[in-house]
């Protein structure tokens, strides 16, 4: 039976989720900034004693590749990259935005996942709930401004959230119209979940993970 | 059997890792230089660096490994620069080395990247080592750490005992050369190539400054040398390349020397060692050779390849740390300045 392991650290929460036999054992989502370095392997080692495993027994490393925080995402693949090298095992990247699709309760209509990440910026992409059971993305991901963001939302529902706390988890006034999806279920374990599905559904070794660096250039060529 | 141990630099533009057997015996010293990423650029770009680390680490790791016949089981200890530098940079290595120390469960040990660059005076068969490996008391020790990042003046009682006793007040001396190079067209680095200039000129006869030569403190100042060039290059488009590089870098060596030899004299230090990429530079090593016979001081200079950043050095310095038994926890963190 699966052991595994999912990280995200590229916003200012950690997030962890410890898979044990198949079955989600431990996670964690915790708001921590800039102490993520300073505590993420603590907070690694806890999970997997308190469950009575050993980094060894590890079958497979899931992390979030992006986009967020450049430096953050890169802490967590670092650590991963880490893991899979050590350890031999395979490093399954997922992006951060279809984290935030599978936290929705599965629809048939596209939606939009937004990733608020910076004063006036986002980060967004079009995803629909697949036969598989597990959402897609419909196109590139991109970079907008907030101001230019209603004329791109094209009245789909809307699942948001921020990188930092400090912004809060509400939607700009511009955007209040709008259906807004929420988070029902817990970011680790379907970072975890999609990672199992892509580990399954790729015969053969898994290409290693590459970080999603989204620039605004992107966001210029983006047509839905 | 002495111990073996990995040692990684991600400070600032370069990737290296190290194997060391003991403190002295480098197996393997990889490192990738960023200059053709940066050079467009005419600078670093931090952001650039830190991807390009996390993009050639792991595989370097693989090929430092495969270079030394070892594998990740047989390490005893994991040492990393943690400081100073810059943040991104240093964390993509920092977190590299401090997930190896937890899966190997080996112990960790965070390095000052600028107390490391004067061990690259302690590997090998390099006299310092030696006299280490021979239970001889080489310090004290007077340092110059001349780079890019760093103009500095290190006093060294021991290991792990050190103060900076002279420092640079605004550009380092690696960095006025580097732009010396570029106001001349040349890519980054410079250094290298000043230095060719310098040894086959005589120095021309532009008057260059000597920033705080006539100052009593042990303190360097090179941003107004880079000042007086560019002026000098406004007032003389046709200024020629070679006499006129040659004069500018005589006088950052007259700096150099003057500074670190009124050190020695006031700090009563014999022995002094050089480090740092600037001093891969041999014009600086001759004017150095000359004047510590002059005065009668020893010298000690590393080999060109480990003058520039490399994790050899960081190794030799996690070696001793780790005999001494001076670990550090999975919770270490990276800082960017120098005294943080």
């Amino acid at each position: 039976m699966t052991h595994a392991l999912a990280l995200d650290t590229s916003s200012d929460d950690l997030t962890l989720a410890l898979m044990k036999d198949g079955q989600v054992a431990a996670s964690l989502q915790q708001p921590m900034g800039r102490q993520i370095n300073a505590r993420i392997l603590d907070e690694i080692h806890r999970l997997l004693t308190q469950e009575g495993l050993t980094p060894r027994q590890l079958d497979l490393i899931g992390v979030s590749v992006g986009p967020g925080s450049f430096t953050g995402t890169r802490v967590g693949m670092a650590l991963a990259l880490t893991f899979g090298q050590v350890l031999n095992k395979p490093v399954i990247g997922i992006d951060t935005l279809r984290v935030m699709a599978a936290q929705t309760t599965p629809r048939a209509e596209p939606f939009l996942c937004v990733l608020h990440c910076s004063r006036d910026e986002v980060f967004m992409a079009r995803y629909q709930w697949g036969p598989t059971g597990y959402p897609q993305r419909l196109d590139d991901i991109s970079m907008a401004l907030l101001e230019e963001f209603p004329g791109r939302a094209q009245s789909l529902p809307l699942v948001w959230r921020s990188l930092t706390p400090r912004w809060g988890e509400d939607v700009p006034p511009q955007l209040a119209g709008l259906e807004r999806l929420p988070l029902t279920h817990p970011r680790g374990p379907r970072l975890l979940a999609l990672a199992l599905e892509d580990r399954q559904n790729t015969p053969g070794p898994f290409p290693p993970p590459v970080p999603l660096y989204i620039k605004s250039e992107a966001f210029r060529q983006w047509k839905p | 059997m002495e111990t073996l141990g990995l040692a990684i630099d991600t400070t600032f533009d370069d990737t290296s890792v190290a194997l060391l057997r003991g403190t002295r015996q480098v197996l393997s010293n990889k490192t990738l230089s960023q200059y053709k990423d940066h050079e467009a650029f005419g600078g670093v770009i931090p952001e650039r660096a830190s991807r390009r680390h996390l993009e050639v680490i792991h595989p370097l790791i693989q090929d430092a490994l495969k270079e030394g016949g070892a594998a990740f089981d047989q390490l005893d200890w994991i040492a990393v620069s943690h400081k100073p530098g810059l943040l991104g940079s240093i964390l993509v290595g920092l977190t590299v080395a401090k997930s190896l120390a937890f899966l190997l469960n080996r112990p960790l040990i965070g390095i000052n990247h600028i107390e490391a660059h004067p061990y690259a005076n302690f590997l090998g068969n390099s006299p310092l080592a030696q006299a280490l490996a021979n239970g001889q008391n080489p310090f004290p020790l007077l340092h110059l750490v001349a780079a890019g990042g760093h103009t500095l003046l290190i006093y060294q009682r021991d290991h792990f005992q050190w103060e900076i006793v002279g420092r640079s007040l605004d550009d380092a001396a690696g960095e006025c050369v580097d732009k010396a190079a570029k106001m001349f067209g040349h890519p980054m680095p410079g250094g290298p190539v000043v230095d060719r200039l310098a040894m086959a000129h005589p120095p021309g006869d532009v008057a260059f400054p000597r920033p705080l030569l006539n100052d009593p403190g042990l303190d360097f100042s090179f941003s107004g040398l880079k000042t007086a060039l560019r002026y000098h290059l406004e007032a003389h488009p046709q200024a020629p390349e070679g006499p006129t590089l040659a004069a500018y870098f005589q006088a950052v060596c007259d700096v150099l020397t003057a500074k670190t030899l009124r050190a020695a004299r006031r700090l009563k230090v014999e022995r002094i060692t050089l480090s740092g990429g600037l001093c891969a530079s041999q014009k600086l090593r001759e004017e150095f050779r000359r004047a510590a016979d002059q005065e009668g001081l020893e010298l000690f200079v590393p080999p060109p390849a480990l003058c520039t950043d490399n994790a050899a050095m960081v190794a030799c310095l996690g070696a001793f740390r780790h005999q001494a038994g001076r670990h550090d926890s999975l919770a270490l963190d990276g800082e960017s300045n120098l005294l943080g």
